[in-house]
């Protein structure tokens, strides 16, 4: 490590880059590192383990999705990030953030420099993000001159531009509306336009086009697309494998609390490797005729309506009384809904992230991957809940 | 469900109507809400929120309902339940006229016909526990017996994955996923013959979604119920409808057996729809387009196609001479501009702006400097410097009088095209266009 020190020390006492341009400085840091990040809930009963270490990191320019259910730790992750998590009842207990060459986690000034400016967030209900009494010209303008000394004449021009480039028509004549005279989409633009007033470099997107229509939906991915390629970073929370293959480079999936597989997006989308991700995809097999499918979920039969899973050693588990109280908190999360669970999965510590046919940057946080283990039974499932298989109707 | 059940089956059994007849048929529905305005409350204008729209369900079948948030999908679910006073059209059910039951008959056809709703949260008292709730239509509809409602209860929660016990929990000890198949067991306790589930899996996690269709796929057949199903999630109907109908701005513009119509859509609003679905292959980005992204108002939806301000395949007019690919460039055009939706740089704040200029216009919506057809060039060029000088209504002015299409002018007919139907000029034999093949990313 301590080879490392001496640049990034340079890089922290360099004057902070704005608008979106960096200085040509070699960076071999992430734009965005998270390490063994912790935010545990208090709850009756003990608190409630909703990111229990998880790591990654999000590159310049790059796309990374956070894929899982409900429940999974997905949100609290983002929320962390940028201390936005409501504290109590949810307590950042340990980890590191570091952004920009800059650790930030718990370090309020750092913080209050960094949120909403140089890391932009979006979220799911654009009624949660915007004000019904005020218009949305107001509100923009307000945002970017939270963050930047301009007058209000400019914070307009530039409420305008930021309307015009997520897409709403007539911009210059919709500044002045409130929210409820937008649509659904619209609004929800409006509040990715809020996100990106101050032209953060990192854009942290809870589930942005969850509550629209599929055709607005596109619209949304092709914006996005767009501000990608200009250099934004993103990282997009959703559970929906659709707009993971549409917009992702990487992909991470949460479940109870960690994270069980990381990869680029073609290499999980080809390869599911961690029996979750597997049930995650099967359980998208569009295909209705489905004729040549085998069964949609690999543990259908161990996995009755009764939300009842028999593991391999007999015993049966109750999934989904309480969605997370019922889930282990050592060694793999899944493993009580796994039919492939064995006595390893048990743990302690959540098993490793082993990469998956040697590949380097594909990992599934799952024993059969360690080394001298046969994952052999595993993929073989994940090739049958391969989501590509249901294309075929589309075409 | 070998109780025999409160309200009797009189209206089913005792009829005449033959058995293949279907259980539903709507014909012409129409649901207009006045638009209302000033000290007097005079109607200035109506939401044609369903307007003209028939189908029919037929015994044990599926039939799915989709289209965009707006479209009419759920008013034309709440006419057919008689939850909502439709304004014109007719709805049969089992061959009565839903709009004339009362008394009796109309208790009965409450019993028949239940609703899943979107949100299961919303769908249950906080403060009831999850057996009465699910007792509750058997109460409404008199059986008095509260062993044999108990036991009947019971029962159907364990149907439904859930166990005999859970009864006497109250909603929050449940999931999502699980109060949605608490909402499946109130819906099937009185044995009904229809039920409306209006994006019933919409609220739920993959997974979830996956194990409470597989729930309803086998309910629906073990009860032989028919099923209007609600949604706008193309893979959940593909799952579970037997047929489908696609609705947009109040009309349904393509109806047919599941497999036809997502598998080879022939309305171009059907395929934009299923264009618009991400691919699961992370390898194929692409996305069918429409040629503006503004949904018009309800209340004033355009004249004759109701889609063609969308269409990417409306029709080129006889004396346009233009190869078809410019003639969408102009129709984008033409219709960008009405909607205003001019791509970022071009006429944001209707000030003249110095770097836009005829050239970068043309640019932006990849119109060449010069296009074959006289008048048409004429209308483009008029309209480009308009855009130039600020003006879009004049653009827009310009641009209408000299592009007219057949979809703009005429209503399309509900055409037979095998076993669907299709309301498109295109596949009108009286129209002189054909229609086009169609592949995933329109191209």
């Amino acid at each position: 490590m301590s080879v490392d020190d001496p640049p990034r020390r340079e890089r922290r006492s360099a004057a902070p880059t704005r608008f979106g341009v960096h200085d040509d400085g070699e960076r071999d840091e992430p734009l965005l590192s998270v390490t063994d990040l912790r935010t545990y809930i208090r709850a009756d009963g003990g608190p409630v383990r909703a990111v229990d270490g998880v790591s990654f990191a999000v590159d310049r320019g790059e796309t990374v999705c956070l894929v899982g259910e409900s429940g999974s730790g997905k949100s609290v992750t983002c929320q962390s990030l940028t201390g936005i998590v409501p504290r109590p009842p949810a307590e950042i207990l340990g980890g590191e953030v570091r952004f920009d060459g800059t650790s930030i986690l718990g370090d309020e000034s750092r913080l209050r420099r960094v949120r909403g400016d140089r890391i932009g967030h979006v979220f799911q209900n654009p009624q949660h993000a915007l004000d019904p009494v005020y218009p949305v010209g107001e509100q923009i303008v307000e945002a970017i001159r939270i963050h930047r000394p301009v007058g209000r004449d400019r914070a307009r021009e530039r409420a305008i531009e930021l309307l015009g480039s997520v897409g709403i028509p007539r911009p210059a004549t919709r500044l002045d509306d409130h929210p409820h005279e937008f649509s659904g989409g619209m609004r929800q633009r409006v509040a990715i336009a809020i996100g990106l007033a101050a032209e953060p470099d990192l854009l942290v997107a809870d589930e942005p086009m969850t509550a629209v229509d599929v055709t607005v939906q596109a619209r949304l991915i092709e914006l996005f697309r767009g501000l990608v390629d200009d250099g934004l970073a993103v990282l997009l929370v959703t559970h929906d494998l659709r707009v993971v293959a549409a917009l992702a480079d990487r992909v991470l999936v949460m479940f109870g609390g960690t994270i069980v597989e990381r990869g680029p997006v073609q290499e999980v989308f080809e390869r599911p490797a961690h029996p979750y991700t597997q049930a995650l995809f099967a359980s998208y097999d569009g295909s209705g005729s489905g004729g040549d499918r085998p069964q949609r979920r690999p543990d259908a039969t161990a996995s009755p309506p009764d939300g009842t899973v028999s593991r391999s050693d007999g015993t049966t588990f109750r999934t989904q009384r309480t969605p997370r109280g019922d889930l282990p908190t050592d060694g793999c999360r899944f493993r009580g809904q796994c039919s492939h669970a064995i006595e390893a999965c048990r743990g302690p510590e959540q098993p490793r992230a082993y990469p998956v046919e040697n590949a380097a940057t594909h990992a599934a946080s799952c024993v059969y991957y360690a080394d001298g283990r046969d994952p052999g039974p595993v993929l073989e499932a994940g090739r049958a809940s391969r989501p590509e298989a249901a294309e075929g109707d589309d075409d | 469900m070998t109780d025999s059940h409160p309200g009797g089956t009189a209206a089913s059994e005792g009829a005449d109507t033959p058995e293949d007849s279907p259980l539903l048929e709507v014909e012409s529905l129409e649901v207009h809400y006045p638009i209302r305005k000033g000290l007097l409350r005079r109607e200035v204008g109506r939401v044609r929120a369903v307007d003209g729209v028939s189908f029919s369900i037929g015994r044990g079948e599926t039939l799915g309902l989709v289209g965009e948030s707006g479209c009419g999908k759920t008013s034309t679910a709440l006419s057919i339940l008689r939850l909502e006073e439709p304004t014109g059209g007719e709805i049969r059910f089992d061959g009565d006229r839903v709009m004339r039951l009362s008394g009796a008959a109309l208790r009965a056809f409450r019993r028949r016909t239940q609703l899943v709703v979107q949100d299961p949260n919303e769908a249950f008292n906080p403060r009831m526990r999850v057996g009465e709730a699910v007792a509750e239509p058997l109460v409404l509809h008199g059986m008095d017996d509260e062993t044999r409602r108990r036991r009947l209860v019971e029962s159907m929660l364990e149907r439904v994955g859930l166990s005999a016990s859970d009864a006497d929990r109250y909603p929050h000890e449940f999931s999502d996923g699980e109060k949605q198949r608490l909402a499946i067991a109130r819906a099937l306790v009185p044995d009904p013959d229809l039920i409306v589930a209006d994006e019933p899996t919409s609220a739920l996690d993959a997974r979830v979604k996956a194990d409470v269709l597989a729930l309803l796929d086998d309910v629906r057949r073990e009860f032989d119920v028919s099923v209007l199903f609600i949604s706008h999630d193309v893979d959940v109907v593909r799952r579970f409808c037997d047929r489908v109908a696609v609705m947009y701005l109040g009309e349904i513009v393509e109806k047919g057996p599941i497999d036809t119509v997502l598998a080879s859509p022939a309305h171009p609003y059907t395929r934009v729809l299923l264009g618009s679905v991400p691919s699961l292959d992370p390898t194929d980005r692409g996305r069918s387009r429409p040629l503006t992204d503004t949904v018009p108002d309800p209340a004033d939806p355009p004249g004759g196609c109701r889609f063609h301000t969308r269409c990417p395949e409306v029709i080129r007019p006889d004396d346009v001479d233009l190869p078809a690919d410019l003639w969408e460039r102009v129709a984008r055009f033409r219709f960008s501009v009405a909607a205003g939706e001019l791509p970022d740089g071009i006429g944001h704040d209707g000030s003249e702006d110095a770097a836009v200029t005829p050239a970068t216009v043309r640019e932006a919506f990849a119109l060449p400097d010069r296009l074959p057809d006289d008048a048409v060039e004429r209308a483009v060029a008029d309209a480009v410097s308009a855009i130039v000088h600020g003006d879009l209504e004049a653009a827009h002015r310009r641009l209408a009088e000299t592009v007219p299409s057949v979809c703009e002018r005429a209503e399309p007919i509900a055409v037979v095209e095998s076993d669907r139907t299709v309301r498109c000029h295109r596949y009108d034999p009286g129209v002189e266009a054909e229609p086009r093949t169609w592949s995933r990313n329109g191209e």
